[in-house]
């Protein structure tokens, strides 16, 4: 019996794949031969080059804040900024001390002045 | 003049990890190259499951067989999507472990097989070259027996008209 064109795919298929080899001694977590490992590396060598380039840029940028780090005068003044406060509200008289006012008055006779109207309630 | 191995300075798992790497690593890599069709791919992810292995090594009840772990490891390596997507944006160069000779012939051989979806590949590759029972497969590949045998049906069509 003829092998059908899959059978004669399969075996080729295995007859390759079994000379296959292991690449190496088993891998260890110590082992940084993985290609992940490997771009992790160098993505932290990039950081480190990123980073030492700029600390040097900034370090010879001239300084803002004058010699020995005292601050200086800015050039312009800073806009200042109004605030209104609000003044205390002022106590009004209560209905007690409309009475005393009163009371001393009749004791020297003085007529009772008219009390202003009430604000018409919203 | 002979060379001493201290072995009991070497843990049982670590002995372990070595015995299961030097008997099972073929089936890994067959495994995976049957899942990716790509040489380079299976070898990386290959050494990832064992990676896998080695960091797990002492958590895992090693009375019991190890290459179902592997395989299943590898699967799952083999469908995550970052990997795919790193695959696909740096296509790899051609493996160094292949002979000219070989890689030719492995060329055409994945060209035939490039037809067949993963599933399809490795379920054929499970059952007909490796001889592993459907059940057994369909454990590994995370389906069902009788949806393994369907994959298989098609992946055997496919071929036959490749």
């Amino acid at each position: 019996m003829e092998p059908t064109r899959s059978d004669q795919i399969l075996d080729e298929w295995s007859s390759v794949a079994r000379s296959a080899t292991p690449p190496g001694p088993p891998p260890h977590a110590a082992t940084t031969g993985v290609a992940g490992a490997g771009i992790s590396l160098a993505g932290a060598a990039v950081l480190v080059v990123a980073l030492v380039a700029a600390f040097a840029v900034l370090g010879n940028r001239p300084s803002q804040s004058g010699p020995a780090g005292l601050p200086t005068a800015s050039p312009s003044p800073s806009p200042s900024v109004a605030v209104a406060i609000p003044a205390p509200p002022t106590p009004e008289p209560t209905s007690t001390s409309h009475r005393r006012r009163r009371r001393r008055r009749r004791r020297r006779g003085d007529a009772a002045p008219k009390s202003p109207p009430a604000p018409a309630r919203r | 003049m002979g060379v001493t191995i201290n072995v009991a300075a070497v843990e049982p798992t670590e002995l372990a990890y070595e015995r299961a790497y030097d008997e099972h690593w073929p089936d890994v890599f067959r495994f995976a190259l049957a899942w990716t069709n790509d040489w380079a791919a299976a070898e990386d992810l290959a050494q990832e499951s064992y990676l896998r292995l080695w960091n797990q090594r002492n958590r895992l009840d090693w009375s019991r067989p190890a290459l179902p772990w592997l395989l299943v490891t590898t699967r799952r390596l083999a469908t995550d999507r970052f990997r795919q997507l790193r695959r696909r944006l740096a296509p790899p160069p051609p493996p160094e472990s292949l002979n000219d000779a070989v890689h030719a012939r492995w060329l055409d051989v994945a060209a035939a097989m490039g037809s067949l979806t993963p599933i399809e590949r490795s379920a054929l590759v499970m059952t007909a070259i490796e001889g592993l029972p459907y059940e057994e497969a369909a454990r590994i590949l995370g389906t069902t027996a009788g949806a393994l045998r369907a994959a298989v049906s098609r992946a055997r069509t496919k071929l036959e008209g490749a």
